[in-house]
């Protein structure tokens, strides 16, 4: 007979060597960095333009989120509609973005419409002027988009958890409301564009076919940009003793579930650490939390843990969606793995493979240019050194369980996390 | 264009492999032709639950997982109505690892009562997840059992009830196996940082042994064309209104399908199209809208959902909705209209193309379609797309009688 060819595993070479992009800002004309990840062989590009006019820097609540839609509601020269309207000519996409601390401008085309497009996505951060009308309708549907959310039990723990790890009148903490929906004017939304947005690009990230020339023509168009120095200090508003939160969203099946505790920006010296303990907690498919309250108990279709990090702070966030009859169980269950990490060493096998999965995660955003643009960002916009990517996996091999379980002891404490419920508690 | 070698195993087993030697990854793409349109209507939702059982190992690997992330890889997996696809991306130098996992798990699935146990739990909890926990969650359940009344598409690929998920035993499992996930009934394709010659022979290599299996495709009732208006209220009570208009549209393989895609598109392909510009921004009866298709094999739907802005009501929503289609079908299109969203088009094809991932199971879908080749074709059918077939389309397809209309009411 002849033998299966399948009956013995395949030999796995370990990754020795990720080909990491080099980091090398571009001082630009205009003051701004530039960043870039060409590649001549695609037909089509990216360029995002970052600003640091998030939540930190507002004077009004959910300035920043509002100011960064309008941004592509009408200039000076062309209305929302014919905005729009040239994009879609092209066939290219506009897109406005924020995260807590930033704000982003990003234009997705075919190479060959740069030249055209390059000036029309500059007149929007040099001359956008905010129409009422416009503001008018984004506010309506923003009202709209609040009471959809609302009835959905994950985003109301995600909002509840955060709110309470930040505190509700930090930049990190608060939730947007419909009060501060209605409050929000032309008036505040020009001061927070005038003061960091127009003439305050920060970075700029280009990636695929860009040649130089339309670097230079972004160079010119932009003008002089204020550079301002991130200054970012790590955030220490303390802790609440409230713990644990309750929201009753009738009708629902389920229960969300959420855990949370503040951490810190990447920049901190047990980010690396932290990141890989996450990652076997409940990072990855083959997680703790997935291999036992998923695949072992049956509990949960999703349940992941995350590790968020913001300019000034940060915060390991689980989360879970548990039948109501289950919910205490899976509670438990989730403590204990918590527990687990604390008192057992990680055996070396499971350390291994973990070690092996992110090297192929890492290899994976070293492919193409605009992966690995985003792993650029991720250095610049974190405030990493340059060379962070090599230090990691450095970091990656030396890393050993002792460690990962003292980590556990620090930032793994149950009793440490706030804790939400949302769901039919009736 | 995407280059790709093509070969068939002497088992059947379709082979296609796109070279991309600067990547260090590779794609392993695995496409089972067996969807939720081949279940029996008593047993709905099995295909998607099989899905989740081969992640439970094999005879030679125990588990799937391990292996594949030890190697550096990361995976995942996803079940419609016409087919069921599972997708491996690791470094190319270790693609032999997802070769032995796929192919070890096509010919020696482990079945078990435990397991299958155990995935019933976790889908019945994606079915809370994902239908029932959403405010629109069953909004797929209301239309395809309103636009479909004989095919087999009438019921979501999750299942039409808990109670068919709850209710599958070990011999479903196993019959389900034998006939659906052999090398006869799959198309695979790597793509990425790997040789032609390498690839074609490590698939040999694992799956060249493996035998045929039988099945007998049942022949999917059609229905004929609807004539009269369905109209359903969802009871469950909404925080916001909400507006369902479907309709039955034409199979991805009539040539009349591109024109239904760039139809959908003309309503709600951008800032610039119909909808956004003369409902939301224009008269902002709409807080939000669109048009899209499913583009399924069989006739699929063409779905139109709006969301009344406050203190417009579902009629008047709905009234302006009939006003923009006829409007459309009457006075025809504006100058340049059509070409803006064919340039759309060709930006998201050009920017999918980036993606191995993404070509990877294109090319495995056009191939189980009949010809891979295909995949080469579709801009070119896109700018073929005339406005007078578009329009005369629509006018076939977008009538009252052959609408089934969903409503939800905001909770007062």
């Amino acid at each position: 007979m002849k033998e299966n060819p399948r009956a013995t595993a395949p030999l796995i070479s370990t990754i020795q060597k990720i080909n990491f992009p080099i980091i090398q800002a571009q001082r630009m004309v205009c003051g701004a960095d530039l960043y870039a990840e060409l590649h001549a062989g695609y037909e089509v590009c990216k360029l995002q333009l970052s600003f640091l006019a998030g939540r930190p820097q507002e004077a009004q609540r959910l300035s920043s989120r509002f100011a960064a839609m309008m941004l592509k509601e009408g200039t000076t020269l062309r209305s929302s509609e014919e905005l729009a309207e040239l994009f879609d000519e092209y066939g290219a996409s506009i897109q406005t973005s924020f995260t807590l601390d930033r704000v982003y401008l990003t234009l997705y085309c075919l190479s060959r419409h740069l030249d055209i497009l390059i000036p029309v996505l500059v007149s929007l951060i040099n001359d956008s002027n905010f129409p009422d009308d416009e503001l008018a309708r984004l506010k309506e549907q923003s009202q709209q988009k609040l009471l959809y959310d609302l009835a959905k039990p994950d985003i109301v723990s995600y909002r509840k958890v955060t709110e309470m790890l930040f505190g509700e009148s930090h930049p990190y903490g608060y939730n947007s409301s419909e009060e501060d929906i209605a409050k929000i004017t032309r008036d505040s939304l020009l001061e927070h564009y005038g003061r960091t947005i127009r003439g305050s690009v920060d970075k700029i990230y280009v990636a695929g076919h860009v040649q130089d020339h339309h670097i230079e023509i972004l160079d010119s168009l932009l003008g002089p940009q204020r550079v301002e120095c991130m200054d970012a200090k790590d955030d220490i508003e303390m802790l609440k003793d409230e713990h644990e939160a309750q929201v009753t969203l009738p009708g629902m099946e389920q229960m969300s579930i959420r855990l949370g505790r503040k951490t810190f920006a990447k920049r901190h010296e047990d980010y690396m650490g932290l990141s890989l303990l996450n990652t076997i907690l409940g990072g990855y498919f083959g997680s703790r939390l997935m291999s036992q309250i998923r695949e072992n108990m049956g509990l949960t279709y999703g349940i992941h843990s995350s590790l968020e990090s913001y300019a000034t702070a940060g915060c390991l966030l689980i989360s879970a969606d548990v039948n109501e009859v289950n919910h205490r169980k899976a509670l438990d269950a989730i403590k204990a793995e918590m527990i687990k990490l604390q008192e057992h060493l990680i055996p070396d096998e499971e350390l291994d493979l973990v070690r092996n999965y992110i090297k192929g995660i890492l290899l994976g955003r070293s492919d193409g240019a605009f992966k690995r643009i985003r792993s650029v960002i991720n250095v610049v916009e974190n405030q990493l050194s340059l060379d962070y990517y090599d230090r990691y996996l450095d970091y990656l091999e030396r890393a050993n369980s002792t460690e990962l379980r003292d980590l556990a002891r620090i930032y793994l404490n149950p009793t440490d996390y706030y804790q939400v419920i949302v769901g039919d508690l009736g | 264009m995407i280059e790709f070698h093509r070969r068939v195993l002497s088992n059947g087993l379709r082979v296609l492999v796109h070279e991309d030697l600067g990547s260090p990854m590779c794609a392993v793409n695995v496409l089972y032709q067996v969807g939720s349109r081949d279940e029996d209507e008593n047993r709905t939702g099995f295909a998607h639950l099989f899905e989740h059982l081969m992640f439970g190992g094999s005879k030679n690997a125990p588990s799937f997982d391990e292996p594949l992330q030890n190697a550096g890889g990361d995976n995942n997996a996803f079940t419609n109505s016409d087919f069921t696809n599972f997708y491996d991306v690791i470094p190319a130098e270790n693609v032999e690892t997802a070769l032995w996992l796929e192919a070890d798990r096509m010919q020696d699935l482990i079945i078990s009562s435990e397991a299958l146990e155990v995935q019933r739990k976790v889908v019945l909890e994606e079915y809370a997840e994902t239908c029932l926990n959403p405010p629109f969650g069953l909004t797929w359940h209301h239309l395809s059992g309103m636009v479909y009344e004989k095919h087999p598409y009438r019921w979501p690929t999750i299942g039409l009830r808990r109670e068919h998920i709850a209710d599958a035993s070990l011999d479903d499992v196993a019959k389900f196996f034998n006939q659906w996930y052999g090398p006869n009934n799959a198309v695979i394709c790597l793509a990425g940082g790997l040789e032609a010659d390498k690839a074609f022979s490590l698939v040999e290599k694992y799956f060249g042994d493996i035998g045929q299996r039988t099945f007998a495709r049942k022949r999917y009732p059609q229905d004929s064309v609807q004539n009269a208006v369905k109209v359903h209220h969802s009871d469950r009570e909404a925080p916001i209104d909400a507006l369902y208009l479907a309709f039955r549209g034409v199979a991805k393989s009539d040539p009349d399908f591109y024109a239904m895609d760039l139809l959908s598109d003309v309503f709600s392909g951008g800032r610039s199209a119909r909808f956004f510009k003369n409902l939301v921004q224009g008269q902002r009866i709409l807080s939000s809208a669109d048009a899209y298709i499913s583009g399924t094999v069989d006739p699929g739907m063409f779905v139109i959902e709006a969301k009344p802005s406050e203190g417009v009501s579902l009629e008047q929503a709905e009234k302006a909705i009939w006003q923009e289609i006829d409007t459309l079908l009457q006075d025809g299109l504006d100058d340049g209209e059509l070409q803006r969203q064919v340039n759309k088009v060709e930006s998201q094809l050009k920017f999918s193309e980036i993606s191995n991932l993404h070509k990877a199971m294109s090319l495995c879908f056009h191939e189980s379609m009949g010809d891979a080749n295909e995949i080469n074709q579709e801009m070119a059918k896109y700018h073929n797309v005339s406005a007078d077939s578009m329009l005369n389309l629509g006018a076939r397809l977008l009538q009252e009688n052959s609408c089934s209309k969903l409503y939800y009411h905001k909770k007062i």
